[in-house]
Parts: structure tokens; C-alpha cells; sequence
């Protein structure tokens, strides 16, 4: 089953042009995902590595039936991107894109609130489900299909936790980078929602971060939606230094989350457990699912 | 990004948020002249650092209950603070004890502090949107007051798209009980506060205290702002604002190529590609029994002189006592890049102590190819697990080693003497 996107999601790519654009489209067919087309305005009509190029998401969805877009586009138009894609009624977006101004993505988090899009990031690596989908920059070589569903918040270190799943024998069924950016478009609770009712998923690893509350947001859904599938947890920076602190407004907000330990209690509350070391990821989950 | 306290007042003031009569002096001659043209028989004499807690710090060598914020009724009195505190070292809690050097001071006229009030405007993660927090009970304590009494805080949501509600905010603050004029003044100064925030990508606005003075005015008497790094490139004012001066010296090199790097009191000195994997390969490095002496995130770039900067970050750094290099090459930047990068470094600044390297991903086969082709004595690893204790292990026979050779040689002294 997998989540999110399959053989039949039909993806285009905006940006598509660019360097990193063509680059990850090019791995992105090899990998084997249904790319139907791209946007760059000013460009339409004409075809780029084999797939027609529109000047807008409206008409590349009209005219190709596309369902996701992966948004490459340069920080400074990126959120326009986006509402360009939500506009058209774009499904599922993953923006890569990283630096991205905050604003922009809490004015773009604003609009998808009455629409039909998912949001997958900015600054993520996208998702994939191996030998189907694969859209964003994940290296796919180190994927193997398989029953355990990943969720990240890292970038490179999702890869870590992907490779370790993949030595174990165990194989991913989708792996989810939502980004590492304060802001996200969807979030760990929404990747675990469709990870516990996916048959396939057998088991869940998610990779947090210090910084922010989203993993004692999760810990906190997990008590009231428990699951029975394994879920192994590995949050990165129990050792960091302490951030320069800038005023007393964060330390406020935060009432004492978003270090390591704070992120580590709370989800083993919620029955999560953990993989203190990174490395130990993969031994952790193939335990739990012996 | 930060900027000073007079920087963020001035932005402050032109944006219509009252705040007391100031100006900023860079020797003691400007700061007598700055007192003496303020109408004020009190100045508040303010240490400009990049540090919160300045007012409990102390400057390197001098008395410690002398903070970087001092009071004082007299020009004489104002001369000593300038005196003291210009070209010193101030030393705070958040600075560590490398302080920051006082290049100026913000001379300010001092008021009569009726009643201190909290405000601050900030990007609420969870939330999603801007969050105005508002506290009756402003203060240095405001911390304290949170945890202890959280419904003394007031957290009010603001939707970008609509901008604040003036009702509302107005309905949750008439609690507080604060007459008119100052009431409508404060509102004032939380529209100004918002437009200021969205107009100058804006991450933080701290006004604390916000004070209401005997004399009926409202004043923010001290500033915290802070912007969004990634909307500099639309901001080229705010950007040129940054003083680099207040920035540690390897921080500084780094932030040129945008390395995320920050100096640890440990002896292995590594590098990864990604802030989520740099932290856990820190966390590796702990695991196995070892002491980062850094933390470097290295970008996502094409260009290899970027990389092979954040790599003699590592060899110019004398508390190194081994190396070790984490990538997980993408399509940005692949491991041939990060090889090369590192063969040219070792031109520049031949290898002196022992590296270890992981490259997998995007051309790993080509990068460990070149570097095992260069003749350097490299030691490569499969996994985190295994570059994480090939590091440790050779940091700890590196401490051995030292005392070795100094043995070995002054032995040889003494035998040459002897002979």
C-alpha cells in the first residue's frame, strides 16, 4: 500500500529547468516515478529530459491530469510557488526548497488551511516509496521495499536512519522527510495518522530533532491514539551545546520543551522507544519487530 | 540575525514605538557628550554586546558586581562607566567565558518606572502563526513569573492573513487594569509592533520592560530583535546592520560560506553534511567514548572551496587530536566534491593528526577512490558506528602518542649529551 504517493501518483515538477530541478527529475524517472510534465513560465510548449514544460500548474494539471508537484524554485518565489499549486488544486506538494523566509510559509500554511493541498516541507527531502515513487532528493539506492514506514525531521539523517532499516533486512514502505525548517506544512502526527493505517507498515521509525515541541506534540496524540505497531524514535542533539539565547519570549513559550530529554520522555510516556545512539536505529526497530 | 540594543531602538522610534531620549558614544568623551545633551540628571549607561543578561554580567579584570548596565546621577559617574566599560571584555551567562568586547555604549536618560509590562511578538512553531505575548509582571523575573504563574501571560495568536484583532487583543488586556491614556498607547504600539514585525522580517520583538513612568508615559526601555536569516536577501538595511565584531573569529569564517559552526571544548574535530546528521554524528562521537571539539554543519554547495574551508576549520583548530568527516552525499553535493575538497586542503595545510572518513551516497565509490589514491594516511569507515569509534579510538591513542615522542626524544637528548 505505502503512503502518500504510489505508481499512480502523477507528479510534475516546478522549477524544473533549474540545476537541481533537472537533476533530481532525471533520478526521480530512473527511479521509476510517473513524471508527467513541468513549469517554468515563459517556457511553455517546450519539452525538457523527455516531458512537456507549461507556463503554469493550471495548465500542466489540465493537460497532464497531474496530482503532486515537487517545487525546486529559488527561496525568494517559492511560496509563490506553492499558492501557484494550490490554486490549481495540486494534491500533494513537497517543497524542497530550503531558506525560505518564515513569513512566507506561515502566510502559505495560512492558505492551505480551506484547500485540497497537502504540504510536504519547505527544506525536505520529499518522500519516497521504494520502486514506485520517488519525489524530492533522497538517494534512492539506499532504499529496499519493505515494512517500516519512516517520518523525519531531518534532512541527511533521515538517509541514515533509511540505510540502517535497509541493512537490518527490514526495507522501508515509505520513508517521509517533513523538513527541518520551525514551520512545517504537514507534520509527525499526520505521517503517523497514515502510517497506523497502512497494512503494509509494520513498524514506524521517526527521526526528531531539538528545538520546537513537535515531538512532545506527537508523544502527547500517541497516549490518546495508541497504536499497537512499534514505533522507534531517535532524536538527534542529546548532546548539542546550548543555543545562544536571545530574550526571555522562546523560553516562555516553550515552558521547558524542546531539548532532547523533554522529547525523549514524552515519547517513551507514549510507549515510543528509543534509540539513544544513532547508531542504533536500525537494531532498535528489527528488535521491536522480531 | 541580531543586532544591538540602540540599532533596535532607533528601528523602534522610527516605527512609532515611544522609547527614552539615547544615543550611542564609542569613546568616553561621546558618552559625557551624550549625557550632557540629554535633558536627564540620571543616565542609564548600557553595554552594547551581543549577549541577554548583560545587567548581571562583569567586565574581564574588574570588580564583579559591576554589570554591563549601570545607573548613574553624575557626569563624573559617567565617565568611570565609560570608561570602564569601553574596549573591555564583558562577561556574561550566554557569553561564556570568552565575553564580548564592548566596542559602545547606549547613554539613555533615565525615568521613573511606574510599572513594568512584558511584550513580545514572535513566530509560534506549533501554532503556525505569530504569537503576541503580553505580561503585566515585566521585569527580569518574567521567566520565573511564567513558570509560576502561567495566567500571567498572556498568549494571543495573530493570523497573517487577517493581521491582529484589535477587539479581541484589547478585550484580553482591559483585564490588567490599565487606565487611558497608557491603554490605548499600548495598543498603538502593538499595531505599530505587528506591521514593524511583517514589514522587516522580523523574528523576535522583545520589549522588556515596556514601562509606564510616573509621568504617565509609555517607554520601551529595553529591545531584543532578531530577523530571519533566510529574508536578508530582501532586507539589504537590516543586513548591514550585523556587526562582526561581536562574532567569535571561527564563527565569523564560517558564517562567510554559511558552515554552521560552533567551537566545543572536546578533541575530535569533525564535520557532516545536514544539521540533523552533524548532531547525531555529535551524539556518535559521545556514545563511543569521545569529546567533539566542534559542531560544523557543512551546506548543501557545489562549490569545493566551501568545503574545503569547513575542513581546515578543523585542521587549524589546536585542540584537534583526530578528524572526522560524516558526508551523506545528495545531488547538491557529492562525495567526489567533498574528496576533492579535502585533497586540496591537505595541500594548503598538511595533516597532523589522524582522519577518519565516511562518505556514502552520490559518488561515494568515486571520492573514497581519489582520497585512498592520494597516499594521505586516511582511515575510511561503512558506517556511523564504525567512523565513530575509529575516531575516538585514534583521539585517545593521539593523547598516548604525545607522551611517547616527548619520551622518545628527550631520551635521545640525554644520549647525545652522554655522548
Amino acid at each position: 500500500m505505502a503512503i502518500l504517493a504510489d505508481k499512480n501518483t502523477r507528479v510534475i515538477c516546478q522549477g524544473i529547468t533549474g540545476r537541481q530541478g533537472t537533476f533530481y527529475v532525471e533520478q526521480a524517472i530512473a527511479a521509476g516515478t510517473n513524471m508527467v510534465g513541468g513549469v517554468r513560465p515563459g517556457k511553455g510548449g517546450k519539452q525538457h529530459l523527455g516531458l512537456p514544460i507549461f507556463d503554469s500548474v493550471q495548465a500542466a494539471r489540465d493537460e497532464t491530469g497531474a496530482n503532486a508537484s515537487v517545487v525546486f524554485v529559488p527561496p525568494a518565489n517559492a511560496a509563490a510557488a506553492i499558492e501557484e499549486a494550490i490554486d490549481a488544486g495540486i494534491e500533494l506538494v513537497v517543497c524542497v526548497t530550503e531558506r525560505i523566509p518564515v513569513l512566507d510559509t506561515l502566510r502559505v500554511k495560512a492558505r492551505l488551511k480551506d484547500s485540497n493541498t497537502r504540504l510536504i516541507g519547505p527544506n525536505c527531502p520529499g518522500i519516497v516509496t521504494p520502486g514506485e515513487c520517488k519525489i524530492g532528493i533522497m538517494p534512492t539506492r539506499i532504499f529496499h521495499r519493505g515494512k517500516v514506514g519512516i517520518v523525519s525531521r531531518a534532512g541527511t539523517l533521515t538517509y541514515e536512519a533509511v540505510e540502517q532499516t535497509t541493512q537490518v533486512g527490514l526495507g522501508q514502505t515509505t520513508c517521509v522527510g517533513i523538513g527541518a525548517d520551525p514551520v512545517q506544512g504537514t507534520s509527525f502526527i499526520d505521517c503517523l495518522e497514515l502510517f497506523v493505517a497502512d497494512d503494509e507498515t509494520r513498524g514506524i521509525v521517526l527521526i526528531g530533532e531539538i528545538g520546537g515541541s513537535s515531538e512532545e506534540e506527537t508523544a502527547a496524540w500517541l497516549r490518546d491514539n495508541p497504536t499497537s505497531k512499534p514505533i522507534v524514535a531517535y532524536i538527534a542533539g542529546q548532546y548539542a551545546p546550548e543555543g545562544r539565547r536571545m530574550g526571555h519570549a522562546g523560553a516562555i513559550i516553550q515552558g521547558g520543551k524542546g531539548d532532547a530529554e523533554s522529547k525523549i520522555r514524552a515519547l517513551q510516556d507514549a510507549g515510543v522507544q528509543i534509540a539513544r545512539s544513532p547508531m542504533d536505529i536500525g537494531t532498535t526497530i528489527a528488535a521491536a519487530l522480531r | 540575525m541580531y543586532i544591538h540594543e540602540y540599532q533596535a531602538k532607533q528601528i523602534l522610534k522610527e516605527h512609532g514605538i515611544p522609547v527614552p531620549p539615547g544615543w550611542v558614544a564609542a569613546s568616553v568623551e561621546e558618552a559625557v557628550e551624550v549625557a550632557n545633551s540629554l535633558d536627564a540628571t540620571r543616565w542609564a549607561i548600557k553595554a552594547q554586546v551581543y549577549s541577554g543578561g548583560r545587567g548581571a554580567g562583569h567586565f574581564r579584570g574588574q570588580d564583579q558586581s559591576q554589570g554591563g548596565v549601570r545607573i548613574v546621577v553624575s557626569f563624573d559617574e559617567v565617565k568611570r562607566a565609560a570608561g570602564e566599560m569601553l574596549g573591555q571584555v564583558l562577561i556574561t551567562d550566554q557569553t561564556g567565558s570568552a565575553g564580548r568586547k564592548v566596542e559602545r555604549i547606549y547613554i539613555e536618560s533615565g525615568c521613573d518606572v511606574q510599572r513594568e509590562l512584558y511584550l513580545a511578538m514572535l513566530v509560534d512553531r506549533s501554532s503556525a502563526r505569530l504569537l503576541l505575548v503580553f505580561s503585566a509582571k515585566g521585569g527580569q523575573d518574567i521567566e520565573k513569573t511564567a513558570a509560576e504563574d502561567p495566567a500571567a501571560i498572556l498568549r494571543i495568536p495573530i493570523d497573517l492573513l487577517t493581521g491582529p484583532d484589535h477587539d479581541a487583543i484589547a478585550a484580553q488586556i482591559r483585564d490588567f487594569d490599565i487606565a487611558e491614556p497608557q491603554f490605548g498607547q499600548i495598543l498603538d504600539i502593538i499595531e505599530s509592533m505587528y506591521r514593524l514585525f511583517t514589514s522587516l522580517d522580523c523574528s523576535l520583538i522583545e520589549i522588556n520592560p515596556l514601562a509606564i513612568t510616573r509621568q504617565g508615559e509609555v517607554l520601551a526601555l529595553d529591545a531584543v530583535m532578531t530577523f530571519d536569516d533566510n529574508a536578508l536577501f530582501r532586507r539589504p538595511d537590516i543586513r548591514s546592520l550585523r556587526d562582526e565584531s561581536q562574532l567569535p573569529e571561527g564563527q565569523l569564517r564560517a558564517s562567510i560560506h554559511g558552515i554552521n559552526y560552533v567551537k566545543l571544548d572536546g578533541d575530535i574535530g569533525y564535520m557532516a553534511n545536514g544539521a540533523g546528521l552533524a548532531l547525531a554524528t555529535l551524539d556518535a562521537i559521545k556514545y563511543a567514548g569521545g569529546n567533539p571539539a566542534n559542531f560544523l554543519d557543512v551546506p548543501p554547495v557545489v562549490e569545493q572551496a566551501v568545503v574545503r574551508d569547513a575542513f581546515k576549520l578543523l585542521t587549524s583548530d589546536p585542540d584537534v587530536k583526530s578528524i572526522l568527516v560524516n558526508i551523506f552525499g545528495g545531488g547538491i553535493m557529492r562525495c567526489d566534491t567533498v574528496a576533492d575538497a579535502i585533497l586540496t586542503a591537505l595541500v594548503e595545510e598538511p595533516l597532523r593528526v589522524p582522519l577518519v572518513v565516511r562518505l556514502t551516497g552520490v559518488n561515494a565509490e568515486v571520492g573514497l577512490r581519489r582520497l585512498k589514491d592520494s597516499g594521505h594516511d586516511i582511515r575510511f569507515a561503512d558506517s556511523l558506528t564504525e567512523v565513530a569509534n575509529l575516531a575516538v579510538d585514534a583521539a585517545h591513542a593521539r593523547k598516548v602518542d604525545h607522551r611517547k615522542s616527548w619520551w622518545s626524544r628527550s631520551k635521545s637528548l640525554f644520549g647525545s649529551h652522554r655522548d
